[in-house]
Order: structure tokens, then sequence, then C-alpha cells
């Protein structure tokens, strides 16, 4: 069984299988000693056939896609599951009906050429079915594929990525193989009988004559041609997405662990680079969308470093809010990619903590809460003064460490690559935490909070003051009446995204006033635009972040907007006409009304200006 | 023929010159003030700068000139619209019609940058923390000192660029007479607490006008106070009702550290109102963050006439300047409308 026009997808397929291997042998050689051990160790495991479904359900299904956008996730369930059923499918026909599973694989791919008419019990009718129902699927996919790229709004994507011309030119091969197959399909059939409900009906409406004879092997050649073009193009192009997403997706569940460093060309970062399929899902997430002059978008970004081109501002605009990362289908870290670049820009920046003390500890004073509001946290004092009521209310003895004198958490200073200095940070405020005997370190700042418990390991827990609070209201220490206030929150992003912390906050503000919700909360709510993560980003860009997060934290007219963060508050309040309150401060103001009726937003604001 | 009326929306410096000067043409002038005292500012100073002049000798001056049968003053009102009736203008508030005119001038000035924006500077905070507008006061022995009298050697910070050449805050520009206000306060300081220590943390000293830099080399020489270039990082309290401040000092080159008696923030000047352009009438509208003065078409060679006929504007609505500019300005936006009366007749 052979035809030259087999050729063209033979040549293609063989090339692609020597190209892959080589790169992936390249790549997982550039795995860390620690990371090759442990891929070996887990190799034969559970963990390899947890690997495998996810790979079914992420790289197949698109579930993940699915759930943020289901016109989306059907577009690429459709392509992606529907030419692994055909070949599948192909497969099991062609060892049905030789009884030989071995056969080459290029028979499976032109099995309808070679034996147009197939008979046998029920079972072949379920064949020829199922066969053209997935080619049906697939075509179907690239209708929606199609539509996207005319309007992107019917597929419900605001924003999605401009591709370069290569990749172009991959796109247009991919789409000709399954016209092309149905085309070659239906002539056969057209020809000489045989074919399913889709291709036999095709065959019989365009294929029938006589004339039609000499378009079949023609038909049948193009056909091997897009497809022996298309996986020659592959691995050179964001195509090879495709099979490096299943290869991550192993190497995750092998518990791979990041890497340190910017070594996008080798290792875990070369398969995470490679395995962005570009989906654009990032950009509909990312607060800095259309606002910046760079499109620095995580999407962009990646593909700036899979080409190896100039990624610093890139890589310094973004605001490391996070959105991205929790938005990805593909579970990239592209936060982390981002820090590790800029350490290679910043290597050769000169900082100069030498002036750094060294804490003594002449005596542990024991206490209940270590309290640490953090260098950005003394910028807001009305926060620090309110919380510190707030625990005197709740009779719960603290120690403010930072209050006469204090260093960074170190957070800042790692976003901005100088991971090093942000060690002595960690050493300094480690002596001064540990030269107190307190039972939990309590901080007013989600910044400091998220850098806490990420790297410090210390021997007491770590809590942010909206998780402390809401314990105290829990325990019944504080206690507050429903107020007639609406309340918007704004989630911080190393609060909620960064740290998962979305519930404590909602609890504290639902105990005194009416939680009102906006279209962006959780793990989609928009940075302030004040992240300390962007390096570049301009004053004006940041302003208008924050005024588009103003607007949508006021849809529902809230008579506060709350929010958790000593960096977050003032940069919405600047901007916005609905006072903007620190949790801790809203939960003091209603202590004044505890027992009272409940009070309205214009009495409140007759408490705060007295 | 019946005397031209002209409308005046503020009844500061600049509203109270061109009102004197258009009586004195002869057109019947309404003066329309939204606080129940007219002199904008001005009433709430102490000296000026630079040869310390007390303000209320310039306020006085003005309103005896002002005590004219043409000019009728309307204090406590606020206008919120312009509207055009014809060739004439409507003066409005919410929908109350108030006047109908024959020109509008806007001369509705400045507002203080609000200092509890700066929240790291710890204004309505700590009590140690003033600004530049409630230290005339407190010079005019209007409010008792934020700290005990009696202190030998009082320690004092001036802030300046509080709210102006602050991206941050949306204020680019700058604020052109805080430099020498400080300037000018802490020589009064120093006269009010001969043996205090007065500590001014600047940016630039801008000091363009005649006779300023000679204030400032008099700061320097004869009082001592100290000029150090760099921001205020922030402001904490100290033990009693101390104020703690951290700065950099860049000249230095290193951070510093001081325990003030007194903070003073120089606060910068902000638009008082916008204007909203409707398709025919003109909203006197509340600024939100960013937005600018009120922007003048002419420029150059013409800086008192808005594109609509009859609608004028002098002052300090139109960005940050000093008193002797006002009246200057209000002068000549008096000539501009006395000519534009004359053409329409």
């Amino acid at each position: 069984m052979f035809h030259p026009f087999v050729l063209p997808f033979s040549i293609g397929f063989t090339v692609m299988l020597v190209v892959l291997a080589v790169r992936y042998a390249y790549w997982l050689r550039g795995l860390s000693l620690v990371n090759r051990k442990r891929c070996l160790a887990n190799l034969f495991s559970i963990q390899t056939l947890r690997g495998v479904s996810e790979i079914l359900r992420e790289s197949l299904l698109h579930l993940k896609i699915y759930k943020t956008n289901p016109v989306l996730g059907f577009m690429h369930m459709s392509l992606a599951f529907g030419w692994f059923l055909l070949i599948v499918g192909g497969k099991l026909e062609t060892w049905y009906y030789t009884g030989d599973f071995a056969n080459p694989i290029y028979y499976a791919i032109f099995f309808r050429y070679f034996e147009p008419v197939t008979s046998g019990f029920w079972m072949n009718g379920v064949m020829v079915f199922f066969m053209d129902f997935s080619l049906l699927l697939v075509l179907t996919g690239l209708a929606l594929a199609l539509a996207k790229r005319i309007r992107k709004k019917l597929v419900g994507m605001q924003n999605t990525t401009r591709h370069s011309v290569g990749n172009r030119v991959a796109l247009t091969f991919l789409w000709l193989i399954f016209p092309l197959r149905l085309m070659a399909e239906s002539a056969t059939a057209g020809q000489h009988g045989g074919g399913g409900f889709l291709t036999a009906s095709f065959g019989e409406w365009l294929f029938s004559g006589t004339w039609a004879a000499s378009f079949e092997v023609p038909l049948w050649w193009a056909y091997s041609f897009s497809l022996g073009l298309f996986f020659l193009a592959l691995p050179f192009s964001r195509y090879l997405h495709i099979p490096t997403e299943m290869v991550l997706i192993l190497l995750k569940q092998w518990d791979i662990k990041q890497e340190t460093g910017f070594r996008p060309q080798k290792g875990l970062q070369a398969f995470e680079v490679h395995a962005c399929s570009s989906c654009g899902v990032c950009l509909d997430a990312c607060p800095g969308i259309n606002l910046a002059h760079d499109a620095f978008q995580a999407s962009y970004f990646v593909k700036a470093v899979r080409e190896n081109r100039e990624v610093q501002s890139l890589a310094t605009s973004c605001l490391n809010c996070g959105a991205c990362n929790s938005a990805c289908p593909v579970g990239i870290h592209l936060e982390g990619l981002r820090l590790d670049c800029r350490s290679q820009i910043f290597e050769q920046s000169q900082f100069n903590h030498s002036y750094l003390p060294v804490p003594m500890v002449l005596w542990r004073e024991t206490t209940e809460v270590i309290l640490y509001t953090g260098c950005m946290g003394r910028m807001q004092p009305k926060t620090s003064i309110a919380f510190k009521a707030l625990l005197t209310e709740a009779g719960i003895s603290f120690v403010h460490i930072d209050e006469k004198a204090g260093v960074c958490c170190g957070r800042p200073l790692a976003l901005a690559g100088a991971k090093d200095q942000a060690v002595k940070m960690m050493t300094y405020n480690r002596d001064l935490i540990n030269g107190h005997n307190g039972k939990v370190l309590v901080t007013t700042c989600p910044i400091c909070y998220r850098y806490f418990s990420e790297e410090y390991q210390l021997d007491i827990p770590v809590q942010h003051h909206s998780q402390f609070l809401w314990e105290l209201m829990n325990k019944g220490l504080l206690k507050r009446e429903m107020q007639t206030l609406k309340l918007a929150y704004h989630d911080p992003c190393d609060l909620g995204r960064g740290s998962g912390c979305y519930e404590p906050p909602r609890n504290v503000l639902s105990a005194i006033g009416q939680l009102v919700a906006n279209q962006k909360e959780r793990d989609k709510a928009l940075c302030c635009g004040n992240n300390l993560g962007s390096l570049s980003l301009t004053e004006t860009t940041r302003q208008q972040i924050t005024a588009k997060t103003v607007e949508v934290l006021t849809q529902n007219k809230p008579d506060y907007i709350v929010t958790a963060c000593p960096l977050c508050k003032p940069t919405l309040s600047k901007q916005s006409r609905v006072p903007v309150k620190d949790l801790a401060e809203l939960l003091l103001l209603t202590k004044h009304h505890a027992k009272g009726h409940p009070v309205s937003a214009q009495q409140y604001q007759k408490i705060l200006d007295s | 023929m019946t005397q031209q009326k002209v409308a005046i929306i503020g009844a500061g410096p600049a509203g109270l010159q061109s009102a004197i000067s258009l009586a004195e043409m002869g057109f019947l002038v309404q003066l329309f003030e939204k606080e129940k005292q007219p002199g904008g500012h001005l009433a709430h100073w102490h000296v000026l700068f630079p040869d310390r002049q007390p303000a209320n000798e310039v306020l006085d001056a003005l309103m005896i000139s002002a005590m004219n049968p043409n000019i009728s003053l309307i204090t406590g009102a606020e206008i919120s619209a312009i509207e055009p009736s014809g060739r004439k203008w409507q003066l409005k508030k919410a929908e109350t019609l108030i006047c109908e005119v024959d020109a509008v001038l806007l001369a509705s000035g400045f507002k203080l940058f609000d200092a509890a924006q700066k929240e790291e500077y710890g204004y309505g905070i700590y009590p140690a923390v003033v600004t530049s507008s409630e230290l005339e006061a407190l010079f005019m022995h209007q409010k008792p000192w934020p700290f005990n009298e009696n202190l030998e050697s009082p320690k004092i910070g001036l802030v300046h660029c509080v709210g102006s050449r602050d991206a941050k805050c949306g204020n680019l520009y700058c604020s052109k007479v805080c430099c020498v206000t400080a300037v000018k306060q802490a020589i009064e300081l120093k006269k009010t607490f001969p043996a205090a220590q007065v500590y001014s943390f600047y940016m630039d000293m801008r000091m363009f006008g005649l006779g300023y830099e000679e204030l400032y080399h008099q700061a320097q020489m004869e009082y001592r106070v100290q000029f150090i270039r760099g921001r205020l990082s922030e402001a904490s309290p100290a033990d009693g009702q101390r104020i703690q401040v951290k700065a950099e000092d860049t000249l230095m080159g290193r951070p510093l550290k001081l325990t003030l008696d007194m903070l003073v923030l120089m606060v910068g000047m902000t638009p008082s109102v916008v204007l909203g352009n409707g398709s025919a009438s003109v909203e006197l509208k509340k600024p939100m963050f960013a937005d600018g003065f009120v922007k003048m078409p002419g420029q150059a060679l013409d800086d008192s006439r808005l594109q609509k006929p009859g609608l004028f504007v002098a002052g300090a609505c139109k960005g940050p300047v000093t008193l002797p500019d006002v009246v200057k300005d209000a002068k000549a936006t008096a000539l501009d409308i006395c000519n534009y009366l004359t053409e329409v007749l």
C-alpha cells in the first residue's frame, strides 16, 4: 500500500519528530540536577498517570479555557480533541480492517484513499460515522477560529494576540488541512463509493461526475502537502506549544521546581515559554491592556523571550499584579518568569544598604501580637492607628516593632530583581521579630504579608490584619452591629491573587454593611495601578489604570470603597469621589454605633471629619 | 441708554480689582462671593512677600475703592451655571435665575491643595502638622501654637511643594508662590521665636520675582534658616506631640531624621472650578483628579476671553499667580470687558 503523495506528509512528520526530540533532549538536559532527579524518581508513579489525565483535560479538552470563555474553549476543544479523535479513530480503523496494528503511520492518515469502501458488521457503520463526526467537529472549530480572526468579539474576546508572518503561514497550512481532507475523502467517495454522512454526501454532490476523477489524486497530494508543511513549520512556530504543553504538564506533575536565574533557552523555562499558545486569555485579564505605550502583556513578553528579542521594557513595565498568572490556562509561571528576567537586568545595580544597623536583643518582651506595618504602612498612619485601637478594644496586647525604626520587608527589592538585597532586609527583620516573644506576626500590608509567608520561614504564624480582625470578630472580642452601608471591596493583588486571601476581609465587611458586587472581583480583580511591581510604567498610564479600577468599583454606587492595602488605599483615594478606607478604619468607625441604630453614610463622614 | 451690567464671580483680589476698574469706567457691577466675607485667601493672610506688607492693608485699600455706587457685592452666593439668553448672559444657582448681565467675569481664584491627601505627612492626624495657610492664622494669634510657646528653641520644619510638582497627586505644575512664601514664613517664625531652629525642605528654590532672591539670602545669612534640598518621605509621631520626619539630604547624599515641634506643609494651588462645556451654557463644576485650571484659548496676546463672546476670566483660576500679577491681570481684563461692551453697542 503506497502512493507517492504520502511522501510530503511522511517527510514533514519525521522531520518534526526528530527536531522535537533534539530540542526536548537539550531542554531536559538544562534542568537542574535536583529537577532531573525528581523526573526520574516520579517517572513510574501515579504522578505520570495524573499527568496523562491532565493532558487529556487541558491539552485536548481545554477545560480551563472553557471555564473562562465557553466559546473559545469549544473552539480549542473541537480543533484539538477532534483531531485527536481522527488520529485515534484512524489507527483503530486500520487495525480493525487489516488486523495489523503495526502498519505505517501514513496508512491511517490516507486510509480512505487506499480503502474507499469498507464493509463489515455493525462496527463498520460506527467507524465510518465516527470518522466523519470527528472531521465535522474539527471543521466546526475551524469555522469558529475563522470567525475569531474576522471578529474577535464573536468569541467573547476584547483583545487577541497579533501574530508574526511565520506563524500566520503555519496557521494557513493548519487551516487548509481539514477542508482538504474533506475534499480528498469526498472525491474518493464520489468516485469509488463508501464514505460517511459527510464525505459520501459531499462526494455525491461535488465529485460524482467522470470529470471529477482527475481531481481525486491532486486533492490527496494537496492534503498531504498541507499536513507535511504544517508539521515542518510546527517546531519553528507557536504551534510548538501543542506538544510542549503536554511535556510541561508532565514535568509539573513530577514536581519540578522553579529554577533560579533567567535561562529561557533551556530547562523548565524553555518548556514554559514554548508552551504558551499565545491564546490571548491573559490580554483581557491585564488591567493595563491598551493603556501603556508598550504592549507588555504576558503573551507578548513570552513571545519576545521565545524569539530572543529585547525584553527589558516588557519585563519592567508590568505591574506584577498576577492577573495574567491566574488567568493563564496553561499555568505558566508568568510572574516568576518576569522576575527572573529582571534579576538579569538589575544585576549591575548599585544598591547600598551597608548603613543597616544590627538590632540588639536585651530583653524579649512577651506579647500576643507582633505588629509590623511596613514602609508603606508608615505612609498610611490612619490605618495603623485604627488597627491598634481595635487591638486595644479587643484587649489584645501588641508590640509595634517597626514603629520607630524599620526597614523594608524585601519584596519591593525582590520585585526589582535585587534578591540579594532583599535577603539583607530579611535578615534584619527576622532578628527584629525574633527579638520579641510574640504568638503571631500581624501586618497591615499585603506586600509584607506575602513576603513574610512565602520567604521568611518564621517560627510564628503570619497573618494579614484582615484575617486577624475576622478572628477577633469570630471570637466575639470585637462586636459590631449591621449598618446601612453599601461597601465595595477592592482585592489587593498581593493579598488576593498573591496569597489567596479573599474571604476574611469580605467576612469582616459583611458583618458591618452590605457588600456590593462588581464585575472584576477576587482573582479577576483589577490592579489599583500603583503596584510596586512596575519599574517603568509612566504615572499617566498608572493613573489610567486607577481610573478604570475606580470606575469598576463604583459601579453599584457604594458609600465606601474599602481595601486592605497601604498602597491601594491612597492610590484609589486620590482619584475616587467615593471615599476610600482601609478595612480597619471602617471597623473602628462603626465602633461608636455598636449599640445604636444604623447610621447613614453622611453621618459616618461627620464622625470621620470630627 | 441704560447702563451695561457685568457680573463678576468671586470677590477675591481679582474680582475686587476688576470690579473697581469696571465701576470707574461707568459699568454696573454685580460682584458675587460664595463665602460670607469678600477678600478670598488674602483675608486670611498675615503679611505679604517680599516686603512683608500687612495683607489687611492691601485688602482694606481694595475694599475702600470697592465702595462705589456702581458695585453691588452679594456674599454667600454660589453660582453653578452661566447661560446665554440672546446677547446677554444669565447667572444661575441650580435652576434659579440670579441675574441677567451683558458680560461675565470669572474670578473664582484657587483652592488650597488638600494636605490630608498626603497621609504620609500626617496632616489632620497629628496636631503639630499645619498648612502654610494655618501658619498665617497662627501669626495673627487666631489659634494657639501647636507646641509650648515657652520652649527656648522650638524646631520647625517647612515642606515645599505639597501637592505641587507631584505627578502622584495629578498636579505637575509649580504653584509659583510657595517657595518665596516659605522663605517669608521662615523669617516670620524666626522673628516670633528668635531661638527657633527652622528647616526648609525644598526641591528647587524658585526665586523669580524682584526682591525674592534678596529675601532668600536674608533668610540664610541674617536669620540662619537651614535650607535642605530633599523631599520629605514621611512624618511620624515622636514623644509628646512632636513629629519625627524622614528625608534625604540630596546635596549630602544621605538620609536624615529630625524631630520637630511643628511641621508646616506649603500647600499648593489647585483649581477651584472647572468649566463644563454644555452646548450653550457653561457649568461651574467641582474639579476632579488632575483637572487643570481654566484653559485660555487666546494664549500670549489674549488671555482673558473664553471662546464664547462676553465671557472673561481673570486671576488665579487660570493658574498659579502672585498677588501683584493678579491685580494687573484684573485691570487688563476690565479694559478687555470695556472694549467688548463698547463694540456690542
